[in-house]
């Protein structure tokens, strides 16, 4: 062969230039605020509204997605208020969008109906437990979930332990 | 004289690339443009020569910025932000593949007419875009490997460190990648 398969590859797989309409669908997909700066809303704050839901039997899901800008204090409210609610993991659920450390975060708390599928009707992937609270993960349609609770509540809901 | 001269240029790029991200980090818009343009080539090469596809390519490559936009204060420094960068293009290629579960082919658009085929450069444009396709329809692992090897020259061990994998991992992948392309593309052997 007059030209090895590396020359091949390394001329075919050339970087090639993007496409010049390119800035302008990421500049009309950028959010219109600017992103939150990490130490202005601590994680510290999403633990305490965490927490909150769960010292009053309250659930707390999170899961990662695409961002919209919002506010921990507008969750820390509304999972206080979803904590008054009852938490049975098969009814619908309201979905609050956040940027906590500049992570995207996703509060999904029982207040009114929304976008969301139960995470239960998915494929249960991984529990793990720490002290009082337990974390599941699901995966369902595609999406990622994690489900924070008690020890007590996630033992009531959690397919695995019901297997064991 | 030229090496020590070698290590300021590098340091003063460095120092450009930490400020450019910190301004991004706190919403600097103007900064994020210039960061996209240092590194849009980059991203939107990975993304074609992985998917094959220029529409899929624009689609990775635009939630790659607005993602980047968003998370770049999760960047802490403990790799090298290219690394970082590069991860997040694997990720979305992978994502993305996991979601389509199917063979992409080429745009008709770009396959090359009997004009074209009449020129020694539309000839070799013809070999390249066979070799793009089979690597296209490589499998997943595979396919990544060899495109940050060959469209961004990365060594063993930077490949490892985007993919989280270890560098043997790496160059037993590239092995079989070659192995397979080779079998492939054997009917190029005829050609030039």
């Amino acid at each position: 062969m007059p030209h090895s398969l590396e020359t091949r590859l390394a001329s075919a797989l050339k970087p090639t230039a993007a496409p010049a309409d390119l800035w302008s669908r990421v500049d009309a997909a950028l959010p219109a605020s600017r992103p939150l700066a990490p130490a202005f809303w601590p994680k510290t704050l999403l633990m305490a509204a965490a927490l909150t839901a769960l010292l009053s039997g309250g659930v707390l899901y999170l899961r990662a997605q695409q961002p919209s800008l919002s506010t921990i204090t507008t969750a820390a409210l509304k999972l206080h208020l979803a904590s008054s609610a009852d938490p049975t993991l098969t009814s619908e659920y309201t979905i609050q969008r956040f940027l906590v450390e500049g992570e995207p975060v996703t509060v999904v708390s029982k207040l009114a109906p929304d976008d969301v599928s139960p995470p239960t009707a998915g494929k249960q992937v991984h529990t793990a437990q720490a002290g009082r609270l337990a974390v599941s993960e699901w995966s369902h349609q595609g999406r990622s979930w994690a489900l924070v609770s008690t020890v007590s509540r996630h033992k009531q809901a959690c397919k695995v332990c019901h297997r064991a | 004289m030229q090496p020590a001269a070698n290590n300021i240029s590098i340091e003063t790029a460095r120092q450009r690339q930490t400020d450019l991200l910190s301004a991004c980090t706190r919403g600097d818009r103007e900064a994020f443009q210039e960061l996209f343009l240092l590194y849009k080539d980059r991203v939107y090469s990975i993304a074609l020569h992985y998917t094959g596809d220029t529409a899929a390519a624009m689609d990775i490559a635009q939630d790659i910025f607005v993602k980047l936009f968003s998370s770049l204060a999760t960047f802490r420094g403990e790799s090298a932000f290219e690394t970082w960068l590069f991860r997040m293009v694997a990720n979305c290629c992978h994502d993305r593949h996991r979601k389509q579960r199917r063979l992409v082919a080429l745009d008709a658009s770009e396959l090359p007419t009997p004009q074209d085929l009449a020129t020694e450069q539309a000839q070799r444009n013809q070999v390249s875009r066979q070799v793009q396709h089979t690597v296209a329809q490589l499998p997943e692992e595979l396919r990544m490997t060899v495109v940050l090897r060959y469209t961004e020259g990365l060594s063993y061990e930077q490949i490892a460190a985007v993919l989280g994998c270890p560098a043997g991992t790496i160059a037993s992948r590239l092995n079989r990648a070659h192995k397979e392309l080779a079998a492939r593309l054997e009917h190029l052997k005829e050609g030039a």
